[in-house]
């Protein structure tokens, strides 16, 4: 039975059906297989695993980085981000990343990163004669950040699943997200003083704070959310609700970049996201809870267990198994079907639950850069133009950086429970 | 024929779509007059959360019909490009049979579902829930039109007749 439904759900990816309807596919097979439950048990589960308030600020935060993108923020960031850190060697490697760190702040998306960032960024790259392939393995693992800095719509999934604060995790984000940028930035400058690659022209102090009055406003979006969520004035779906109406005002009235016509298309656009994500936490939700019913969970609990009883070599495990599964799975599916498994797991070995979502998030996020199938790399491919294969040997060094980040915040706890333990419960 | 079936396709889906961003909108709206009457008004409203939801709900089931129209869900399709034409559309056709019966069996026992709760309230605003749930026929019947539609295009071609 359990190996039914998991070989049924491979065949069906091989084949290249879409994720959200191999899932409901598999699940209707395990189904019809078993027999004896009333199939219109599907339609309940699809039902109840996208009934949650929670969620509801997965297409606002969406609906919020559309609007600030059409209103020119990535572009106000960047040169923000150019005047203060462009002048050391490989200086547009830092000016990638670090608006890259400032844009995961406005968004809750590391596609969205990537595209917003790597889509200015990468054609003046190529133009300075930077390695393309160079240029788009450093958008793909900078723009992961995306949802580790907050807010996330990674962190709300996972919230809503493992039934944990959207702040706390939210705030548990901060640290491992900056430490992530800087090892990068490491790499980077290891890689472009190397190839030496050149720096950019020194600025004045001027310049500097004219360029941060420009992107000021739109980084105010971050404050209002994380503002409103801990101040307990909104949850983050409200917090959501305003940061869309700040970024409409910011974008249409202020910056009047935006016109009625990237609203509408602003807002298909966020339809088309909605579905693509919650879609697959709605087939995935009647494939987790036939492997709940099927004790699965706890089977692979109880087998982790009887190879060790060591918790650091338990954590060492999961996040082997999560790097993997992050790169095969679309990461609202992936924390559907195993976080359920790694919760009872992560109780018996007393792990905090924000850390452990939080590295579980991190772990996903590195997934979307790894090869062959993170959806990162596709994304920076596709702006580059360069194809999937050249980009796997220059993303390495980088992966390498984010994968030791991921392991010291494993060991070190405190680095990320830091903020969220200041915020109390 | 051919010509019909991309017709009532197109018309559906802008249909969907326009539903959807209405949908959408409506959502902005309604959360945060839920955070104005709380914070400002201090008049907490106690059908906003409910609302919000089951219209995110509807949102999210019209959404994965028009991304099926627009081939926008993820999928892994890299090994099957590989393939020849006529292995993939072979491919093709038994992928979309499968999903085809997936949403019929979503179609017919979407009315058990409704006449069971057709005497159940929502808990805030006393909704039926009944109607709530005639969103999953609506939701598979189009969903069944784009994947079959799709399908014809990928079997026999664009929309020349």
């Amino acid at each position: 039975m359990i190996f039914l439904i998991f070989a049924s759900l491979a065949v069906l990816f091989v084949l290249g059906a879409p994720i959200i309807y191999s899932l409901g596919v598999a699940s209707l097979i395990s189904l019809l297989f078993l027999g004896n439950v009333p199939l219109v048990v599907i339609l309940q589960k699809m039902w109840s695993a996208v009934d949650n308030f929670a969620l509801l600020a997965i297409p606002l935060f969406v609906l919020t980085g559309g609007l600030m993108e059409k209103g020119g923020v990535s572009r106000r960031i960047i040169a923000f981000a150019y005047a203060i850190i462009g002048k050391v060697a490989g200086g547009l490697g830092f000016v990638s990343i670090s608006s890259s760190m400032l844009f995961a702040a406005l968004s809750g998306s590391s596609p969205a990163t990537v595209a917003a960032i790597g889509g200015m960024i990468i054609p003046s790259m190529k133009q300075k004669n930077y390695d393309p392939n160079f240029a788009a393995a450093l958008h793909a693992s900078a723009g992961s950040i995306g949802v580790i800095i907050p807010p996330s719509i990674t962190m709300i999934i996972y919230a809503v699943i493992a039934e944990q604060s959207v702040g706390r995790l939210f705030l548990g984000g901060f640290a491992p997200g900056i430490l992530i940028g800087l090892s990068l930035m490491v790499v980077c400058y290891i890689i472009s003083k190397k190839r030496n690659y050149p720096r950019e022209e020194q600025t004045s102090w001027i310049n500097i704070l004219k360029t941060f009055k420009d992107a000021v406003l739109s980084l105010m979006v971050a404050v209002i959310v994380m503002g409103g969520i801990l101040s307990g004035i909104a949850t983050a779906t409200e917090a959501a609700v305003l940061a869309v109406f700040y970024a409409f005002f910011l974008s249409f009235f202020v910056y009047k970049e935006l016109t009625i016509k990237d609203v509408k298309d602003v807002l298909v656009e966020t339809v088309f996201i909605t579905a693509a994500v919650m879609g697959v936490m709605a087939t995935a939700g009647i494939f987790g809870w036939i492997l709940v019913t099927q004790q699965v969970p706890q089977m692979i609990a109880n087998y982790i267990m009887t190879i060790t009883d060591n918790p650091l070599m338990v954590f060492l495990m999961i996040n082997i198994v999560l790097l993997i599964i992050g790169t095969f799975l679309d990461t609202g599916a992936a924390l559907i079907i195993f976080v359920p498994m790694l919760i009872p797991i992560a109780q018996a070995y007393g792990f905090d639950p924000i850390h452990f979502g939080v590295v579980t998030v991190i772990n996903l996020a590195i997934g979307m850069a790894t090869p062959p199938l993170g959806i990162c790399l596709f994304v920076a491919c596709r702006i580059a133009k360069i194809p999937l294969v050249s980009i796997v040997r220059p993303i390495l060094p980088f992966l390498a950086a984010m994968i030791f980040v991921l392991f010291l915040v494993t060991y070190v706890p405190q680095i990320i429970l830091f903020l969220p333990n200041l915020m109390g419960r | 024929m051919k010509k019909l079936i991309f017709k009532i396709n197109d018309a559906i889906y802008k249909v969907e779509l326009f539903i959807g961003v209405s949908i959408l909108v409506s959502i902005v709206f309604i959360v945060f007059l839920q955070v104005f009457n709380r914070f400002v008004l201090k008049q907490p409203l106690s059908w906003s959360e409910e609302l919000a939801r089951y219209l995110f709900i509807i949102l999210v089931f019209i959404g994965i019909s028009v991304a099926t129209k627009a081939k926008a869900h993820f999928g892994i399709d890299f090994i099957i490009q590989k393939l020849g034409p006529r292995a993939r559309n072979l491919v093709g056709t038994v992928i979309a049979l499968g999903i085809l019966y997936f949403l019929w069996v979503v179609f017919s026992k979407s009315f058990l579902l409704i006449n069971s709760a057709m005497t159940q309230k929502s808990p805030a605003m006393g909704i039926t829930m009944g109607y709530l749930y005639y969103t999953f026929p609506f939701f598979a019947a189009f969903a069944m039109v784009h994947i079959f539609t799709n399908l014809v295009e990928d079997l026999f071609g664009g929309d020349k007749g």
